[in-house]
């Protein structure tokens, strides 16, 4: 059975006398510069300065004390790990006391000790410049081999050897030294020997260009 | 070559060993395949052609001369000094 007695809706208009929440008044009012949280919060003031609001006149570093151990001794209070620092690079490839030596094929010695005794070529310094070595060794010391067919052999630590090219005192390369014909009637023999194709395609391309640095320029 | 030492010597030393006047050599630029535009004349009245086209000459010699082989292994011979390739 139904209870004669209605609840009331607080919505209505006619809800004056309905029982609904009501918020209690604050005893105390506190200030809450940051009510997010709903409950009161002690404010921290990062910056604290000494002064108010005004141009400072004298000391602009509060309480600071100059530490006499960092500038006595800073190498002593260094640490171990930051020393050395700018000596290291990722890759260090150049040569440590590189020689220059003949190829054994044109007289030269396979001997390097001795050879290290005839030419030595300055190494290089830590920041990577070269003091006093020609264009074709830093070239050379950059790779294996550079544009100049010059044969740089790193695998040898100390013992790093820089081949020179096939090339006499005089400073024309010799010929005869590649396989190449030594005279005109040699080398005309040798292209008659050769097939039509291979005619037009060396003297078209004797036409067209002479790549710099082949082995086969004179 | 061309590059370094220019086109006109190259067709001067093809001349010597074609032994083609300019005008034969025009014409072999032009049967090899070189458009007949591009072959022009100096102020000084030799033939001038564009590096990239001198190919063009060993297929045009092949057709225009008889003895076209031995005619280019003469060329090559003239350039022992600069490019030796066997």
């Amino acid at each position: 059975m139904r209870s004669s007695r209605s609840v009331p809706n607080p919505k209505s208009s006619s809800a004056r006398t309905a029982v609904g929440a009501q918020a209690l008044a604050p005893a105390a009012r506190i200030p809450d510069g940051d009510t997010e949280f709903g409950r009161t919060m002690l404010h921290v003031h990062v910056m604290q300065p000494d002064c108010a609001d005004r141009l400072t006149g004298l000391a602009q570093a509060d309480h600071e004390v100059v530490e006499r151990l960092a500038l006595d001794a800073p190498k002593t209070i260094e640490p171990a790990f930051f020393r050395d620092q700018r000596e290291r690079r990722i890759h260090r490839q150049e040569a440590r006391d590189p020689v220059v030596i003949e190829p054994a094929s044109e007289g030269g010695t396979s001997d390097r000790s001795a050879a290290r005794r005839k030419t030595r070529v300055p190494r290089t310094t830590g920041s990577g410049s070269f003091e006093g070595s020609e264009a074709w060794f830093m070239c050379a010391s950059l790779d294996g081999r550079n544009r100049t067919s010059v044969r740089f052999v790193p695998e040898t630590g100390r013992n790093g050897i820089i081949r020179r090219p096939i090339q006499p005192p005089g400073g024309m390369p010799r010929v005869s030294a590649t396989g190449l014909s030594q005279d005109v009637d040699e080398y005309r023999r040798r292209l008659s020997e050769q097939p039509d194709e291979q005619i037009d395609a060396w003297a078209g391309e004797l036409m067209r260009t002479c790549r710099s640095g082949a082995v086969c320029c004179r | 070559m061309s590059i370094r030492r220019g086109v006109l010597p190259v067709i001067e030393e093809l001349r010597h060993a074609t032994g083609l006047s300019d005008t034969g050599l025009e014409r072999a630029y032009a049967v090899g395949g070189g458009a007949p535009a591009t072959a022009g004349r100096t102020a000084d009245g030799q033939l001038m052609v564009p590096a990239i086209g001198l190919r063009h000459f060993v297929p045009g010699l092949r057709k225009e001369l008889p003895d076209a082989r031995q005619r280019l292994i003469d060329y090559l011979a003239l350039n022992f000094e600069e490019l030796v390739y066997i």
